[in-house]
């Protein structure tokens, strides 16, 4: 497996857990 | 599978607390705050889990996992500084709890929590500046690890909003049983897993090149069956040396797995021990690892090897002799001078009884040197590769800056990213 493969499995985490935040502060904050 | 824990530990947190903890709703800022420090929780807990060798990760190979691991610190630094940044924004006043010796003691946690992970960048990035050896560092790596998650706990807690009361609570005690159990897992219980077999040293071997080959045979069970380029964990039995164990590539063909060996170049603590090894000492493998195989569908195969990084190459060629392999082979072999070829005259002799043809290049050549001197550029490839490479797959070995710079030099070459195997090797 290349290591540019990481490179995107950690984007797609760092995205997650960013999405999952916003949506979770915006579905407690309304 | 192993994406999906992702998820469902990153995620799941907050569908817990959303689906059935209702508080009374603050601006959104102030959840933004606390929502990114639930992901911190979530991202610190994963960092414990995936370099922990479980099953669960091994179709990514436990290199991978430890490069992502490595990436992951990046994200979870800043997403920890988010959350610092949302929390202070949300309400300046809290400036004032990093005051240390003032602030309640869930502050206090935080604080300690984000220092000790300050401490254990600090001493991964600077190892080698710090003079730490490989076994001390890694040491020191877990215990910070534990100590930082138990204190983000204790913080969790302290605050008291999420994750602390009913359901929810679950999740924390989940993230807290994966982070401590894969802790525990790598440490404490790995000598009884089934991953980790005693061996014997049946023979040392000075090789040419400065390097020592260990020669091990398996102690009362029939090896460990491994693909030519994984590489195994190496260590000395004996709760002291638990701690001790270091990752070595197999250089044996995999057709004998009840006698592996294992060539190392001695850089510094265990690896200079090793050249010190007596046959009869007891050694203890915990392996094979790695995602690197040779495709059995690959129509030939291009080693291309950085000093000690030759060892995945030798057992890829040893294994092809056994197994009568008559495909195409090259090994493009660098090293720093003519005498630091490791194995050249097996190499020279594996090139007569394989369909492989081998081109040394030596970046300080003697007078006397016949061969390719310099560095494995983009020119030197397009002059020594086969001009028909379709089907072939490249194994690069070497310490990093070596590997990145052949692996660019292939890609400029239009070979295709996925035929690419990278093996990056740093001195234990």
């Amino acid at each position: 497996m290349r290591e540019d493969e990481t490179r995107w499995m950690a984007a797609v985490i760092e995205l997650t857990a960013l999405i999952a935040a916003l949506l979770f502060a915006w579905f407690q904050a309304t | 599978m192993w994406f999906a824990v992702y998820a469902v530990a990153i995620v799941g947190p907050f569908v817990l607390v959303a689906e059935t903890a209702p508080t009374p709703p603050r601006p959104f800022v102030y959840e933004l705050g606390s929502a990114l420090g639930i992901s911190a929780l979530s991202l610190l807990t994963l960092q414990l889990v995936l370099p922990a060798r479980l099953k669960l990760f091994a179709p990514i190979g436990a290199d991978v996992a430890v490069r992502l691991h490595r990436r992951l610190a990046d994200v979870l630094i800043s997403v920890i500084a988010a959350h610092i940044a949302v929390v202070m924004l949300a309400d300046p006043q809290r400036l004032g709890l990093l005051v240390f010796f003032d602030a309640p003691w869930r502050a206090q946690a935080a604080v300690g929590s984000v220092v000790v992970i300050g401490v254990l960048s600090a001493t991964s990035i600077a190892r080698r500046r710090l003079r730490l050896s490989y076994a001390v560092w890694r040491g020191i790596h877990l215990l910070l690890a534990v100590t930082a998650l138990l204190l983000a706990i204790v913080h969790t807690v302290g605050v008291g909003r999420y994750l602390v009361n009913g359901i929810p609570a679950v999740a924390l005690w989940g993230l807290a049983m994966g982070g401590f159990g894969a802790a525990a897992a790598l440490r404490v219980s790995r000598v009884r897993r089934r991953g980790v077999r005693p061996y014997t040293v049946a023979r040392v071997v000075h090789e040419q090149g400065g390097a020592t080959t260990l020669v091990l045979e398996a102690d009362g069970h029939a090896g460990q069956p491994f693909a030519p380029g994984q590489f195994a964990w190496l260590k000395r039995p004996g709760i002291r040396s638990s701690l001790a164990e270091h990752p070595f590539s197999y250089s044996s063909s995999a057709l004998q797995p009840a006698q592996p060996s294992f060539t190392i170049q001695p850089y510094a603590g265990f690896s200079r021990e090793v050249a010190a090894f007596q046959p009869g000492t007891r050694v203890l493998v915990d392996g094979p690892h790695g995602a690197f195989r040779l495709r059995p569908e690959a129509a030939g195969v291009v080693l291309i090897a950085g000093g000690i990084g030759i060892t995945p190459s030798m057992s890829v060629l040893r294994t092809a002799v056994d197994r009568h392999d008559r495909r195409r082979m090259v090994l493009l072999y660098a090293a720093r001078t003519p005498d630091r070829i490791v194995f050249r005259d097996e190499l020279d002799e594996l090139a007569r009884r394989l369909n492989l043809s081998i081109v040394y290049v030596v970046s300080n050549p003697t007078p006397d040197w016949p061969g390719a001197s310099g560095r494995i550029t983009r020119d030197l490839l397009d002059r020594t590769l086969p001009p028909d490479l379709r089907g072939f797959q490249f194994l690069v070995c070497g310490p990093p800056p070596f590997v990145d710079t052949t692996v660019e030099a292939l890609v400029g070459l239009h070979i295709p990213a996925e035929r690419i195997h990278p093996e990056r090797f740093v001195g234990v």
